[in-house]
């Protein structure tokens, strides 16, 4: 019988033989861009994690596990934290890994329509 | 940025492959989480700067940098890396309660800290002291 030495197998090359792990992986992706967007713009607004907390109506542990990407955030964290540090179409669309065409902008209902499709079906 | 494992001649294994060996990877919870601390690992080997908030930080009094992330409510993993000759080396990775009081498991801290730095040292002494991270 091979015996393997456990101490010398890398655990994350084992993981993502696993089909799952690139889900996994994309999610944490996201988690990664939003954390940065929020501590990126809290920053340079010279904010506190506390002061964006009450601006965003959450509690400053809330926004230090977003910032380390530790916590999944449903829709109305997003939408509050997002209007709380004025994100505009660009940041969100880079954080979801949407496309954004800039000269479609001026036609709000399009660029709408087109941001919906892409992160509701996929499509880019 | 090229990512690898310190490999310790004495403990004849990478500190950070042995911390994560512990997850069964049949389960999702641990999945996700080594899925995660890949991504966040994989994330600063891009960064032109070390350390890179708010992924990572600075540790006060050493050389290197940590990696925080969440296993559960009360724990945090720390994975301890620093940058050498266009190498991100990651040096150890154990976890600590969230919220702690105890000078007992301060002082543990501390312990790991010094045998990191340690690893530091050992590394630059021998810069094959290393193991790919695939």
């Amino acid at each position: 019988m091979k015996i393997t030495n456990k101490k010398n197998i890398d655990p994350i090359a084992e993981a993502r033989k696993n089909k799952h792990f690139k889900r996994y992986s994309d999610e944490a992706d996201v988690k990664i861009r939003f954390a940065v967007a929020v501590y990126d713009a809290r920053t340079k607004k010279r904010m506190s994690q506390q002061e964006l907390a009450k601006k965003a109506q959450t509690t400053q542990k809330r926004i230090s596990n977003i910032e380390n990407a530790d916590i999944d955030l449903g829709i109305s964290a997003i939408y509050r934290i997002s209007q709380a540090l004025y994100f505009d179409s660009k940041t969100l669309a880079d954080i979801f890994g949407c496309d954004f065409n800039p000269l479609q902008a001026q036609s709000p209902e399009i660029e709408s329509r087109q941001f919906q499709e892409s992160v509701f079906c996929g499509k880019s | 940025m090229n990512i690898v494992y310190y490999y310790d001649p004495d403990l004849k294994s990478c500190p950070v492959k042995r911390y994560l060996n512990q997850f069964d990877l049949g389960v999702a919870k641990n999945l996700a989480l080594i899925a995660a601390i890949d991504s966040k690992i994989i994330f600063l080997s891009r960064q032109k700067s070390h350390p890179h908030p708010p992924i990572s930080k600075s540790l006060h009094n050493y050389n290197f940098f940590e990696i925080r992330h969440r296993k559960n409510r009360n724990i945090l993993i720390r994975v301890i890396y620093f940058c050498c000759e266009g190498k991100m080396i990651l040096l150890n990775a154990f976890e600590k309660p969230d919220n702690y009081d105890s000078q007992k498991i301060k002082k543990d801290i501390e312990k790991i800290f010094d045998t990191t730095a340690m690893y530091r040292q050992k590394y630059l002494k021998n810069k094959n002291l290393y193991e790919d991270y695939k």
